[in-house]
Parts: C-alpha cells; structure tokens; sequence
C-alpha cells in the first residue's frame, strides 16, 4: 500500500488511527502491529513472512547476544544475525544480478530466479541489523518484549520506503510514547506536505522527465532539463515520503529522524550526501565506513573504504551495474573533491561552489537514472552535443513551457525559502500564519485527492529499492 | 488572544480538517451507491472486484479495489473539474491527459509521427487490393485531424501533408489518392470530439463524388438537433467551463428505405439509432457506431454500383450522405474483424472501393488487422 492511494488515505488510515486512540496504552502496540502487517500484506501478501522472519530473527539474536555479552558466541550469534539478513537481501534482490555477473564472466548459463524484489527489503533488514549491531555494541538493550520489537521492525510509517529507523532512536518510544495535540497538529501537516510534495510535485515532474528523456525530438537543452526534472522528481518523491513518514510517526506518538535537509543548497559534493537520504549515510557511516578505519587511516586506504561505502551504496540502491557505477563515480568524484578540488573550491563564491556541486550531482542522476527512454548513455553523450542533437527542439520548447511553473515551484521548494517565509510569518503575523495554516492544507489535501483521483496508481520511486 | 491560545486553536483545527477529511472520505462512500457509467469519461466506472484467496494473494485484487475507489470517489468529476482548473489556470500548463483547449476549442495531442506505421499501411492498402480487388477502381482517402487547421506546431500535430505524401508515394499507381484537407475547416469539426460534423460534409461528398464518379446532390437534407453532446475530449480533459456541441443529423426523404444490416447487431434497421444519443457516446447515432461489418442498401437507386468502404469511425456520418449515389455501400472496420475473414464475412463485389480514414490510422496501423 502507497500512501498517496485513495485505499490508505481514505480507508487504511482511518480506520487505524480511530481504532489507535480507541484502544488503551497496553492496546496501542498490537493495533499498530496489526496495522503495520495488514499495511505490508496489501503490498506483498506472500513475502509477509519474510517481515515475520526478519522481526524473529533479530529478536532471538538480540537476546542471545546480550545474555552472552563479551563472549565469542555473542560475537557468532552477531554474524548470524547479519547472515541472516544478508541472505534475505541476496535471495530476493541479489540473485539475479549475482548469477547474471557470474554468467557473465565465466560464460556458463545458470537460470535466474527472477523473484520479484519484496518492498521495502533494503530498509528494514538495515533496520534489523543496525538493531542486533547496536545491541552487540552494547548501545542498546536488548528488547524482551517480542511485540514491541516486532512494531519496531514492521511500523507501517517508515516500513518501505524509511526513513531508516534505528532501534534506539525509538527505543523508549515503543513502550512509553506521548500523544499531545500538539504532535498530531504537527503530524498532520508535515504529512499533508509531503502528500503534496509526492502528487503535485514529484509526479509532475516525472512527467515532464519522462517527456524529455524519452527520445521523441530529443535536444541538449531537453536532456539537460529532464535529468534536471528527474533528479527534482526524485528528490521530491523520496523526501515527500519521509515527510509522509515523520509526519505519520508523530500521528502514533513516534519522532523519527529527519532524512532530508535541502541538499540542493550544497556548497560541494560530500555536503550535498550529508544532506540526502541522511538516515542512508549515517547507517553506512556507521556500520561499514568507521569499521573499515573511516578518515583517520592513510589516504589510499581512505580512497579504499570511500570505494567500497560507495560501491555498496550504489547497490543498495538497485541490483545493477549502473548502480554500481554510480556509486563508484561519487566515491571518485568525493576523494578527488577531498584530496584535490576541495582546496580550491572553497575558496570560490559560493554561487560557483554550488554550480561545481549541481553539475556533478546532475551528472551522478543521469547515471542513476537507468531507466531514461534512450538510455543513461545516450543522454550523457547527448548532453555535451554529441549526436547531433540540436540545441532545443519544439517538443523541448513546448514541455519546458509547459511546465515552468512546476519547475519554478520545484526550484523554489528545494530551497529553504518557503520554510524561512514560514517561519518569518509566524513570528510577525502569529494569527494570521496561524489561520492560514490549516487553510492551506485543507486547500493542498484537496488538490492531492483531485490529482490522485484524476491520475493513476502511482508508486514510489524508492518502493524499488 | 495569547500566543499559545492561538497556537491550540490552530492545532486543534489542523488536527479537525485531517479527521474531517479522512471521516468523510471513510464514510461518504459506503453511503453513496456505486455508479455503473461515467458519461463523461465514456467509460464503465470499476465495481467492487470479488474476492478470492487467489486474487488476494497475488495481489491482483489490491489493484482492481484502488481502480474501483478511484473511480467510486465521491464528487469525482468535481475533482477531476479541481484538478483541470488547478492546472490550466494555477499551473499555467498547456495540456491535461494529453488533452489542450485553444478558443473553446479540445484538441488531444496525437503523438509521434511514426513513418513506419505510415508506410505499413499503403501496404497493407495495396495487398488488400492485389488480394481482392483487382478489378474495382480503388480510392484512398485520409480525413485531417482538427488539429490540421491550427496554427502549424511541430510537436501538437502530426505532419499530415507529409504522412499523406508518404502514403501516396507507397501505394500502387492504379489507386487514387483523393485529397481532402482543402473541403474541410475547423469549424468542420465538433469542438469537444474528434469527430466530423455530419453537416459539414458536403464539400468531401462533392469531392469524393467529383473522384469516384458517383451522382449526389437529389437529396433534400433536414437537420436534428442533440444538445448538449459532449465530445470524447470534454471529459478527457477534465474542465467543466467548456461550452458543449450541438450534434445534428440529416434526414431525408426516403431514409426510411433505406437497408441497414449490421453484422453485430442484426436488430438494428435504421441509419440512425436514436437511442444512441442517450448512451455513452452521442456520435453512435450514426450507422449504430463501431461494428466490423455494416451494409447499406438503397433501393431507389438502381446504377446496379455497389461501394466497399474500409473505415475507421468518421465514414459513420458521411456513408449516409453517399447512399444516394449508390444500390450499396458496405463499411468495413479492420480494427474489428481480421483481413483473413472477409470473403467469409463480406460481399466483396464492388464497383469502387474507398479506403476512408482518420489520419490516426496510419500513424498507428498496426490496429489494422
């Protein structure tokens, strides 16, 4: 189930929510694990158990770990935890690209199992690991109350599309959590902001990526303008789900973690990944790129572990080569940025150090953009004029007019300005910022409803991953 | 009112839109009965899927209960209409579903030029006529999308004068290529569909008549009015400021002898079905709308001329203005039945035969069977 789907906003949230404030304190764990299982089987009926599997294991291996602390079967109970997840996530989004790589490269012709890739997988098996990881690193206790911890690993907010939630960052929530009027006014609009996000912005923007990148009277200008779309599209898509999420957590009583912080405002390349999909980078921060040794090793060994940090990024976010490669082409472009450029650009304006930053970032989602009409490669060569292409075209010239409002408003809400002007309302016109709030996002939840009810069923872009 | 009062006050009303919202979306639609048929979207609306322990778990079911809360939606078309309006005005965007409004008028935006598909079929053309109809005199003749007479844009029409060349560069030399554009205008053509005016088609009759030598012009026609019709394009576009069509018809003297035999729908005897234009599509008041096979007969011409029209959905409103000029007239639709089944199916006796379509046909012509 999606959340911008008329089932979940109309139907599935609903009801939970009634049932949620119904029940008692006691009651309020089973109904929103309930929910959660309901919420995941509507997606994936047969690969709920895998949610049941992976919430046992880490449960069983947790309590393990912390009975036998400071032993070497902690230690194995640690590594079999992680094998455990690690073979969920091979099994199911792996295989094919392992064997087709092996097919590849040794030119023998193993079948693939062509399993479709269960939503979500990549969010909470990290969830789960971070979870057993942090127990073993005694930063968190154990949870011996198997409900609680299976809410945590299947909490339907943040279940398939993150924001990653570690164990501890809701720890206490779990068992003890308050619902203040206050939180849920907050929830509420910080879920219809990123409902609005998702259908107004993203899904437009789409769009008009789609029309550009999709080879019918292709120009440079065009390439340059839908991978710029594309690259809006999917920050709005993913950041409007967190949004989403955050704002769901606080309707339940839960803070999760921010996952976005305007990352198009970056003065360089590392900064832009400090601010994008952040609960990403912290988790691979810390459990692979601190245990490798992080910075504070010899420079090739830190080009080292940016290769391989990246290298596994790029693959968490899809079984392809050209995630891979686009992994790999950060963790190049981040340690010659540290190592060379970095010195020199900062001493740059910062209007030039955020274009260095946006034409590497634009190029790194053409790479990632795998499934543009022509290609990732005809559009990368197609933007630096190879091709013949021409400059603009009339299908460019049509869509780009077409759409510049949206790109306009894209622009804008990238930006921290609409939050800034919030805020200065706020504090010279508290009645009126108060009056017009709920105004706007009664007019924003009704506009979403009539694009959803106009459009078509429409999946989140990392739903994929 | 101090400042955190006012803040309760904002947070209570947040919180009382969002379970408003979320209460009258739950429980308006239970409430409401389902709908059977969007007349402005011409189309059945989704009726709650059944269920099944299959269809549950591979997830198939999920899919067709969204389809049918999307349709279901209380005040649907209102929020279509808010979508459109959102748009167009808010948005300053150009079209809708692939769907743009210039001066009242709806035009749909008709993809690429795809110069295969064009070349497919002249030889499609030219193989139903080496397969059939050696003897007869062969016409082709391609009907202009509305949107041919707008300002000339490269990306909102298809190139038509070049289709058309194309067309005629690939055909056999024994089949004339009748040209059309100049009989018709943009007033030609309904402004919410993208439909002809039967009451417009006497320049193409006189043309076509001027080509194939057929006798017109004995008829004295009287006009009935539809109103409102609101075209294809009216509910695909969402807007609800857009002025609906008059849709007229053309009787005459005579009409009533006139022989009509539809292979789908033997009942059916008349020119025009007037049920019809209380159903789905107003337009299917001419020759009962889209069937594979459709005859004519005309029994006060007596030219012994019998006419093969192979026809997409506009031939429904000229055929009848031609009968005069034949004993009979048989409309085929290849989208309809295969090329393989017409000996078996059709009477293929005919003096001429007119392949008569909209320039979608040939930009697509693999729907030709």
């Amino acid at each position: 189930m999606v959340f911008s789907s008329i089932a979940f906003l109309f139907v599935f949230l609903p009801v939970v929510l009634s049932v949620y404030y119904l029940v008692g304190r006691k009651a309020k764990n089973a109904v929103l694990l309930v929910a959660s299982l309901l919420f995941y089987f509507y997606g994936e009926p047969r690969y709920t158990v895998l949610l049941v599997i992976s919430s046992l294991s880490d449960y069983l291996h947790a309590l393990y770990i912390e009975n036998r602390r400071g032993t070497k079967r902690a230690k194995y109970a640690l590594v079999s935890s992680i094998v455990v997840n690690l073979l969920l996530l091979g099994v199911f989004k792996y295989a094919d690209f392992l064997i087709g790589a092996v097919n590849g490269a040794l030119q023998t012709s193993i079948p693939l199992p062509h399993l479709r890739l269960p939503i979500g997988i990549s969010f909470f098996t990290f969830q789960t690991m971070s979870y057993t990881i942090d127990v073993y690193r005694n930063k968190a206790h154990a949870q011996k109350n198997l409900l609680s911890m299976a809410t945590y690993v299947c909490l339907f907010p943040q279940l398939v599309a993150g924001p990653i939630v570690r164990y501890v960052t809701v720890a206490d929530e779990l068992d003890n959590r308050a619902h203040t009027l206050d939180g849920f006014a907050k929830g509420v609009r910080r879920f219809i902001l990123g409902l609005g996000k998702k259908v107004l912005l993203a899904n437009s923007l789409g769009a008009l990526s789609g029309e550009l990148l999709n080879g019918v009277g292709s120009s440079v200008m065009g390439l340059w303008a839908g991978t710029l779309a594309f690259m809006l599209q999917v920050y709005f898509d993913f950041s409007g789900y967190s949004d989403m999420a955050i704002g769901l957590g606080r309707l339940f009583g839960f803070g999760f973690p921010e996952n976005f912080d305007y990352p198009f405002i970056s003065k360089s390349i590392s900064e832009f990944w400090r601010r994008w999909h952040m609960t990403l980078g912290s988790w691979f921060r810390d459990y692979v790129y601190i245990p490798l040794g992080g910075n504070r090793v010899k420079p090739p060994r830190w080009v080292f572990n940016l290769l391989v940090v990246w290298a596994l990024t790029g693959l968490w976010h899809g079984a392809a080569w050209n995630f891979v490669m686009w992994g790999l082409y950060l963790a190049v472009v981040i340690s010659l940025e540290k190592l060379l450029m970095g010195r020199v650009v900062e001493k740059w304006p910062a209007i030039l150090r955020r274009v260095y930053a946006m034409l590497f970032i634009t190029l790194s989602f053409v790479i990632f953009n795998a499934d543009a009409g022509i290609g990732w490669k005809n559009v990368l060569t197609g933007m630096f004029g190879t091709g013949g292409l021409p400059v603009v075209s009339a299908p460019t010239a049509y869509y780009l007019k077409s759409y510049a409002l949206v790109c306009v408003l894209g622009v804008i809400g990238a930006t921290p300005l609409i939050k800034k002007a919030a805020v200065t309302l706020r504090v010279r016109q508290p009645i009126l910022a108060a009056v017009l709030e709920p105004v706007l996002c009664c007019a924003l939840m009704v506009l979403v409803v009539a694009y959803l009810v106009d459009g078509s069923f429409n999946p989140f872009l990392y739903f994929r991953f | 009112m101090s400042l955190k009062k006012v803040e309760k006050v904002k947070n209570i009303a947040l919180a009382a839109v969002f379970a408003g919202a979320l209460a009258c979306g739950l429980l308006l639609h239970p409430l409401l009965p389902d709908a059977v048929v969007s007349y402005s979207e011409r189309r059945y609306y989704k009726q709650f899927p059944k269920m099944s322990a299959s269809v549950v778990l591979n997830a198939s079911w999920m899919g067709e209960f969204e389809t049918y809360l999307l349709d279901q939606f209380p005040m649907r078309d209102g929020l279509r209409s808010v979508k459109a309006g959102a748009l167009f005005y808010t948005l300053c965007q150009s079209d809708n579903n692939g769907v743009y409004v210039k001066d009242g008028n709806i035009f749909k935006m008709n993809g690429s030029y795809k110069e295969d598909s064009v070349m497919r079929f002249s030889e499609k053309l030219n193989t139903l006529v080496d397969t059939y109809f050696k003897k007869a005199s062969v016409y082709v003749a391609v009907i202009p999308d509305k949107s041919q007479y707008l300002r000339p844009h490269a990306h909102l029409q298809l190139p038509y004068d070049e289709m058309t060349a194309v067309i005629q560069a690939h055909l056999h030399e024994d089949i004339a290529y009748i040209p059309l554009k100049d009989t018709l205008s943009l007033q030609s053509y309904y402004k919410t569909d993208v439909h002809w005016r039967q009451e417009s088609l006497m320049p193409v009759v006189e043309r076509l008549s001027a080509y194939m030598g057929f006798s017109v012009g004995k008829n004295a026609y009287q006009p009935h009015e539809y109103a409102p019709f609101y075209g294809g394009y009216y509910g695909q576009l969402g807007l609800s400021n857009i002025t609906p069509d008059t849709l007229r018809y053309l009787s005459w003297d005579g009409i009533d002898e006139i022989e009509v035999n539809d292979i789908e729908h033997p009942g059916l005897t008349g020119v025009y079905y007037e049920k019809g234009l209380a159903g789905m599509d107003a337009y299917d008041v001419f020759l009962n709308g889209a069937t594979p096979v459709l005859t004519l007969k005309n029994s006060r011409c007596t030219n012994g001329k019998g006419l093969l029209v192979f026809r997409d959905s506009f031939a429904s409103s000229l055929a009848p203005l031609m009968i005069e000029g034949y004993e009979r007239i048989t409309l085929v639709d290849l989208r309809y039945i295969e090329s393989s089944l017409l000996e078996e199916y059709v009477n293929l006796r005919a003096d001429d035969v007119l392949f008569l379509y909209g320039e979608l046909i040939p930009n697509n012509s693999d729907l030709l069977k």
